[in-house]
């Protein structure tokens, strides 16, 4: 494997990831707010 | 009487003491110096500093592989990936996601602090050391102990100690390495914004997300599974609010426990033949250049998002990206608060600073696939 692609896949891969740990917190709150019958934005 | 004299010398170490045995021993009393002196991350560069101590004792056998104590720990501690994983549980017991789900976008931010991380496994190639230990040496600049203790035993266990020793000795430095490369890239005026208030998160919220992550997470990056789920699990323990006792072992017992068994043998990996030589200095000064990249990087990041958002973000809070938790987020607020007084920055800080945990542990866990597969 040369570096150049581990540059970049590395890069990108960790942005992937935290896109996906984003996309995580939002299922989170989705949930919250359907098993607490609140609105996402009023979960507090 | 003569031979017998001779022979019972040549029984004691002192015979076999070489000048770098030497210059080990003022390195490991340093370490030592720092910890109790400068209180320089004394729970891990004092056992390392002692570690070193012990690996250059001549004939003490303490690293005989098979049969040394150190050995022992080593091989069944690191090598078998058993205390970077149960130090992770103790971190997820003792963090608070909160900060992170109230504002998810400043996820985005860990994952900016990780350039350094790649920049330099790029020029640490480039110098001549080989992908493997390129790659180890790129991980310092996630200012993340453990984890680039769990990479470098799995990929270059030949650089762990000199890797553990720069990573934690940067995580020591955060509070002088950051602070000028923070007012160097942001203007009075950057600093000086102030967040948008941060919802309320619940305790619901708070015992979903490690179960939520945890799937995502290891789907994407299966091999960053020892890390992440022991994480999360910790983090299960600390808010489902039922095993109080599992939670105060995983901060307490279990992480101080393991915390001796991870500083002594690292430092007993520090011998004068491996340690003393002239890639030790390219590896810190490597280091320090990823952890400043890191640093930089973030604070770029954090700039950039700005130009696509009509809520600004403080630019300083891209420096917390590195996973140095809590210190990075603890100088952000410091930096902030020295622009404007009224400007708390810390709980915002720890989002991205949580996130830099992750992002580096996603970093290891991509190095691992690419380089391994």
């Amino acid at each position: 494997m040369s570096a150049s692609v581990v540059f970049i896949g590395g890069i990108s891969s960790v942005f992937f990831g935290m896109g996906l740990l984003y996309l995580s917190i939002k299922i989170t709150a989705m949930i919250t707010a359907r098993l607490t019958g609140k609105r996402k934005e009023n979960l507090s | 009487m003569t031979s017998h004299l001779t022979s019972l010398v040549k029984t004691t170490g002192f015979v076999y003491l070489t000048p770098g045995i030497i210059v080990m021993w003022v390195i490991g009393l340093a370490l030592i110096y720092l910890a109790i002196k400068k209180d320089y991350e004394p729970l891990l560069l004092l056992p390392i500093g002692f570690g070193i101590l012990l690996a250059n004792l001549p004939l003490s056998g303490l690293m005989t592989p098979e049969e040394g104590l150190l050995w022992k720990f080593y091989e069944y501690g690191i090598h078998w990936e058993i205390i970077p994983p149960i130090i992770f549980l103790g971190i997820g017991a003792f963090t608070d996601f909160g900060p992170l789900l109230a504002n998810p976008r400043l996820i985005f931010l860990g994952a900016g602090a990780q350039a350094g991380v790649y920049i330099t496994f790029f020029a640490a190639q480039a110098m001549g050391f080989d992908i493997m230990e390129a790659a180890t040496i790129g991980i310092i600049g996630g200012a993340d102990g453990p984890t680039t203790i769990f990479l470098a035993s799995k990929i270059a266990p030949q650089l762990l100690g000199a890797c553990a020793v720069a990573a934690y000795s940067y995580m020591a430095m955060v509070p002088i390495i950051q602070p000028p490369i923070m007012r160097l890239m942001t203007t009075e005026a950057e600093r000086k914004i102030k967040m948008a208030k941060s919802r309320k998160v619940t305790k619901l919220e708070k015992i979903l997300f490690p179960l939520v992550s945890t799937f995502l997470i290891i789907l994407l990056v299966p091999a960053s599974a020892p890390l992440i789920s022991m994480l999360m699990l910790g983090n299960l323990f600390r808010e489902s609010g039922v095993v109080e006792r599992l939670k105060h072992a995983a901060q307490n017992e279990l992480m101080n426990i393991v915390t001796i068994f991870l500083g002594v043998p690292i430092g007993a990996t520090m011998n004068a033949e491996a340690f003393l030589q002239p890639k030790v200095i390219f590896i810190f000064v490597l280091g320090l250049c990823a952890f400043m990249i890191s640093t930089a990087t973030g604070i770029l990041l954090a700039k950039l998002m700005n130009l696509f958002s009509t809520k600004k973000i403080n630019p300083l809070l891209g420096a917390a990206g590195v996973s140095a938790v809590p210190m990075a987020a603890r100088v952000v607020h410091k930096v902030g608060t020295e622009a404007d007084k009224k400007n708390y920055l810390l709980m915002y800080a720890m989002g991205p600073n949580v996130a830099g945990v992750i992002g580096t542990v996603i970093a290891a866990g991509i190095f691992l696939t690419l380089l391994t597969s």
